[in-house]
């Protein structure tokens, strides 16, 4: 017997994050403009926990657009961030980063005067 | 409560409390009124900062490299590009991830990483540069052009410094990456330039060795550089890469010098179809051996500097690298020279010109356009034209200010190569009328 609806489920996938995926796909659905630009741009200024569930959601369900621009916003909090600020919104612990890399020591001051 | 189980009991019940009532249960603690209100403000801090943190640890490397590569096609002109060192910067895993996604100046024309100063620059276009002189503090700066006007804003990215000391018989300008501290005893130290007393013969020294192919034929002391005994750890000492000349043309002092580089570290096959750059460091500054800088000091104190500029060795390169009398074999171990492209007189304006595509404005000796020069065939045949490879101007320098000066450098040129090229300029007294 053929089931009227097909059920899917993405276990790691919350029903907030995943209402607010249907609702970037339904505005998207009509193709880009001047009114999907902004709705883009309020759409990614989110706290860093929607943010990440976004990021995530995107890839695995495949939608590039909605990738690209989650990823966009995710560099964006990398941007201007020394990396001692970088490792702390990454909980990067300290035994994973202190070395004695070549490349390490010379960056500074060059790359960052 | 012991702030531990606090901070677990706000990790564990994170998922499943929405935000508000987060903020309401956090003024509960507040009112639990037993603590002081230092620690409380010590717990609120935490708490958030366990907030932020849990989550983004657990983004798949797959993911990362994704973010990370659209953040380096984003931020490719400087001051941006620090960006992407910056993550290079963060942790290990972050810095191979940075190291795989950016792509040398010589693929993508772009400086990235310190190393890019001593890699080769783009074959297609040229990296544009500007030279600051203070003669006061005899020192200069190179910078990178940061946009169009980045010459009458001085708007650039500095790359690097020099700076010259005159000894009794020669004259040296320091190399470094540091724009305050410019010696060789700085860690920062990356090579120099001397020169002879008259200004006419230079040597450019480099703190990496060259490929180890490069076959430079002076005896006596600099040999030791070359031996197969050299530590396996890349050495710092002082490696001579290029010597250039200067000489007055046929004309005398009525016309322009003739100038004439041969690069050691640079095979003249790098031009051929096909061709690289062998030997490119990895590292701008590589780890000291401690018996390599014993070494390169022991050599730079004992080394009579007279017998490196003496006229036959240096005919004896200059000949060597541009004959045609050459075996096959040994073909591919010759030296790339380049030499300046003539200017055309003109007669109208009763002067020597160069087309240098509006980078530079003053008329000076010391504007140059350097060429690849061929190999010298036999006196009966005349020469063939250049093929379209060898017609490009790898390296051009000109003044456009009272002391400013433009230096454009392409493949098969570093940054490091070029700058101490130009730097010879400055300092060679021909001069013509």
């Amino acid at each position: 017997m053929i089931a009227d609806e097909i059920v899917l489920s993405f276990p790691n996938i919350t029903r907030v994050t995943m209402s607010k995926v249907l609702e970037y796909c339904n505005i998207h659905g009509a193709g880009a403009d001047d009114e999907t630009r902004a709705f883009d741009e309020q759409f990614v200024d989110v706290d860093q926990k929607t943010l990440f569930d976004l990021v995530l959601a995107a890839h695995d369900l495949k939608i590039k657009m909605l990738y690209d621009i989650v990823g966009e916003r995710t560099g964006d909090m990398m941007k201007g961030k020394t990396p001692e600020e970088i490792r702390i919104i990454f909980n990067i612990g300290e035994n994973s980063c202190v070395d004695d890399h070549p490349l390490q020591k010379e960056l500074n001051p060059w790359a960052f005067e | 409560m012991s702030f531990r189980s606090i901070v677990r009991d706000v990790r564990d019940g994170f998922g499943s409390l929405s935000r508000r009532s987060f903020d309401v249960r956090l003024s509960g603690l507040h009112s639990r009124g037993k603590s002081q209100g230092s620690i409380n403000d010590l717990i609120d801090n935490q708490a958030s900062l366990v907030v932020q943190n849990s989550r983004w640890a657990n983004l798949p490397p797959e993911l990362l490299f994704d973010v990370i590569k659209r953040l380096e096609e984003s931020e490719s002109t400087w001051p941006a590009r620090k960006h992407v060192v910056a993550c290079a910067a963060v942790c290990r895993s972050w810095r191979s991830i940075c190291m795989e996604i950016v792509r040398t100046p010589e693929s993508c024309g772009k400086l990235t990483f310190p190393v890019s100063l001593k890699q080769p620059g783009p074959r297609d276009v040229t990296i544009q540069c500007f030279i600051k002189r203070d003669k006061s503090n005899l020192t200069y700066h190179l910078y990178l052009c940061l946009s169009p006007a980045a010459l009458l804003v001085e708007n650039g990215k500095f790359l690097l410094s020099a700076k010259r000391t005159r000894r009794t018989t020669c004259t040296e300008y320091v190399i470094s990456m540091d724009s305050e501290n410019i010696s060789r005893s700085s860690s920062t130290y990356i090579g120099k330039l001397r020169s002879n007393f008259l200004g006419t013969k230079f040597i450019i020294y480099d703190t990496q060795p060259p490929h180890s192919g490069a076959n430079i034929a002076p005896p006596g002391r600099s040999k030791r550089f070359y031996s197969k005994k050299v530590s396996p750890k890349v050495p710092s000492g002082s490696y001579s890469i290029a010597h250039i000349t200067y000489e007055l043309n046929v004309l005398g002092t009525r016309g322009p010098r003739r100038m004439h580089c041969v690069m050691h570290s640079i095979p003249a096959s790098a031009l051929e179809p096909g061709g690289s750059v062998p030997g490119q460091p990895e590292f701008l500054l590589p780890p000291r051996s401690l018996e390599d800088s014993f070494r390169s000091m022991s050599f730079s104190k004992s080394l009579d500097h007279s017998t490196e500029f003496s006229s036959s060795r240096f005919s004896e390169i200059m000949g060597a690298a541009i004959s045609t009398d050459v075996p096959d074999s040994e073909k591919s171990k010759m030296p790339l020279v380049l030499k300046n492209k003539s200017p055309r007189w003109h007669e109208q304006l009763q002067c020597w010109c160069l087309n240098f595509r509006g980078r530079v404005t003053i008329a000076s000796v010391k504007n140059f356009q350097l060429v690849a020069a061929l190999p010298v065939a036999g006196t009966s045949q005349p020469p063939p034209p250049p093929p379209p490879e060898h017609d490009k101007v790898i390296l051009q320098f000109g003044k456009v200010g009272k002391d400013m000066f433009t230096m454009d450098y392409r493949y098969p040129l570093s940054a490091f190569q070029a700058f101490a090229i130009c730097l010879s300029s400055f300092d060679t007294k021909l001069a013509c009328e």
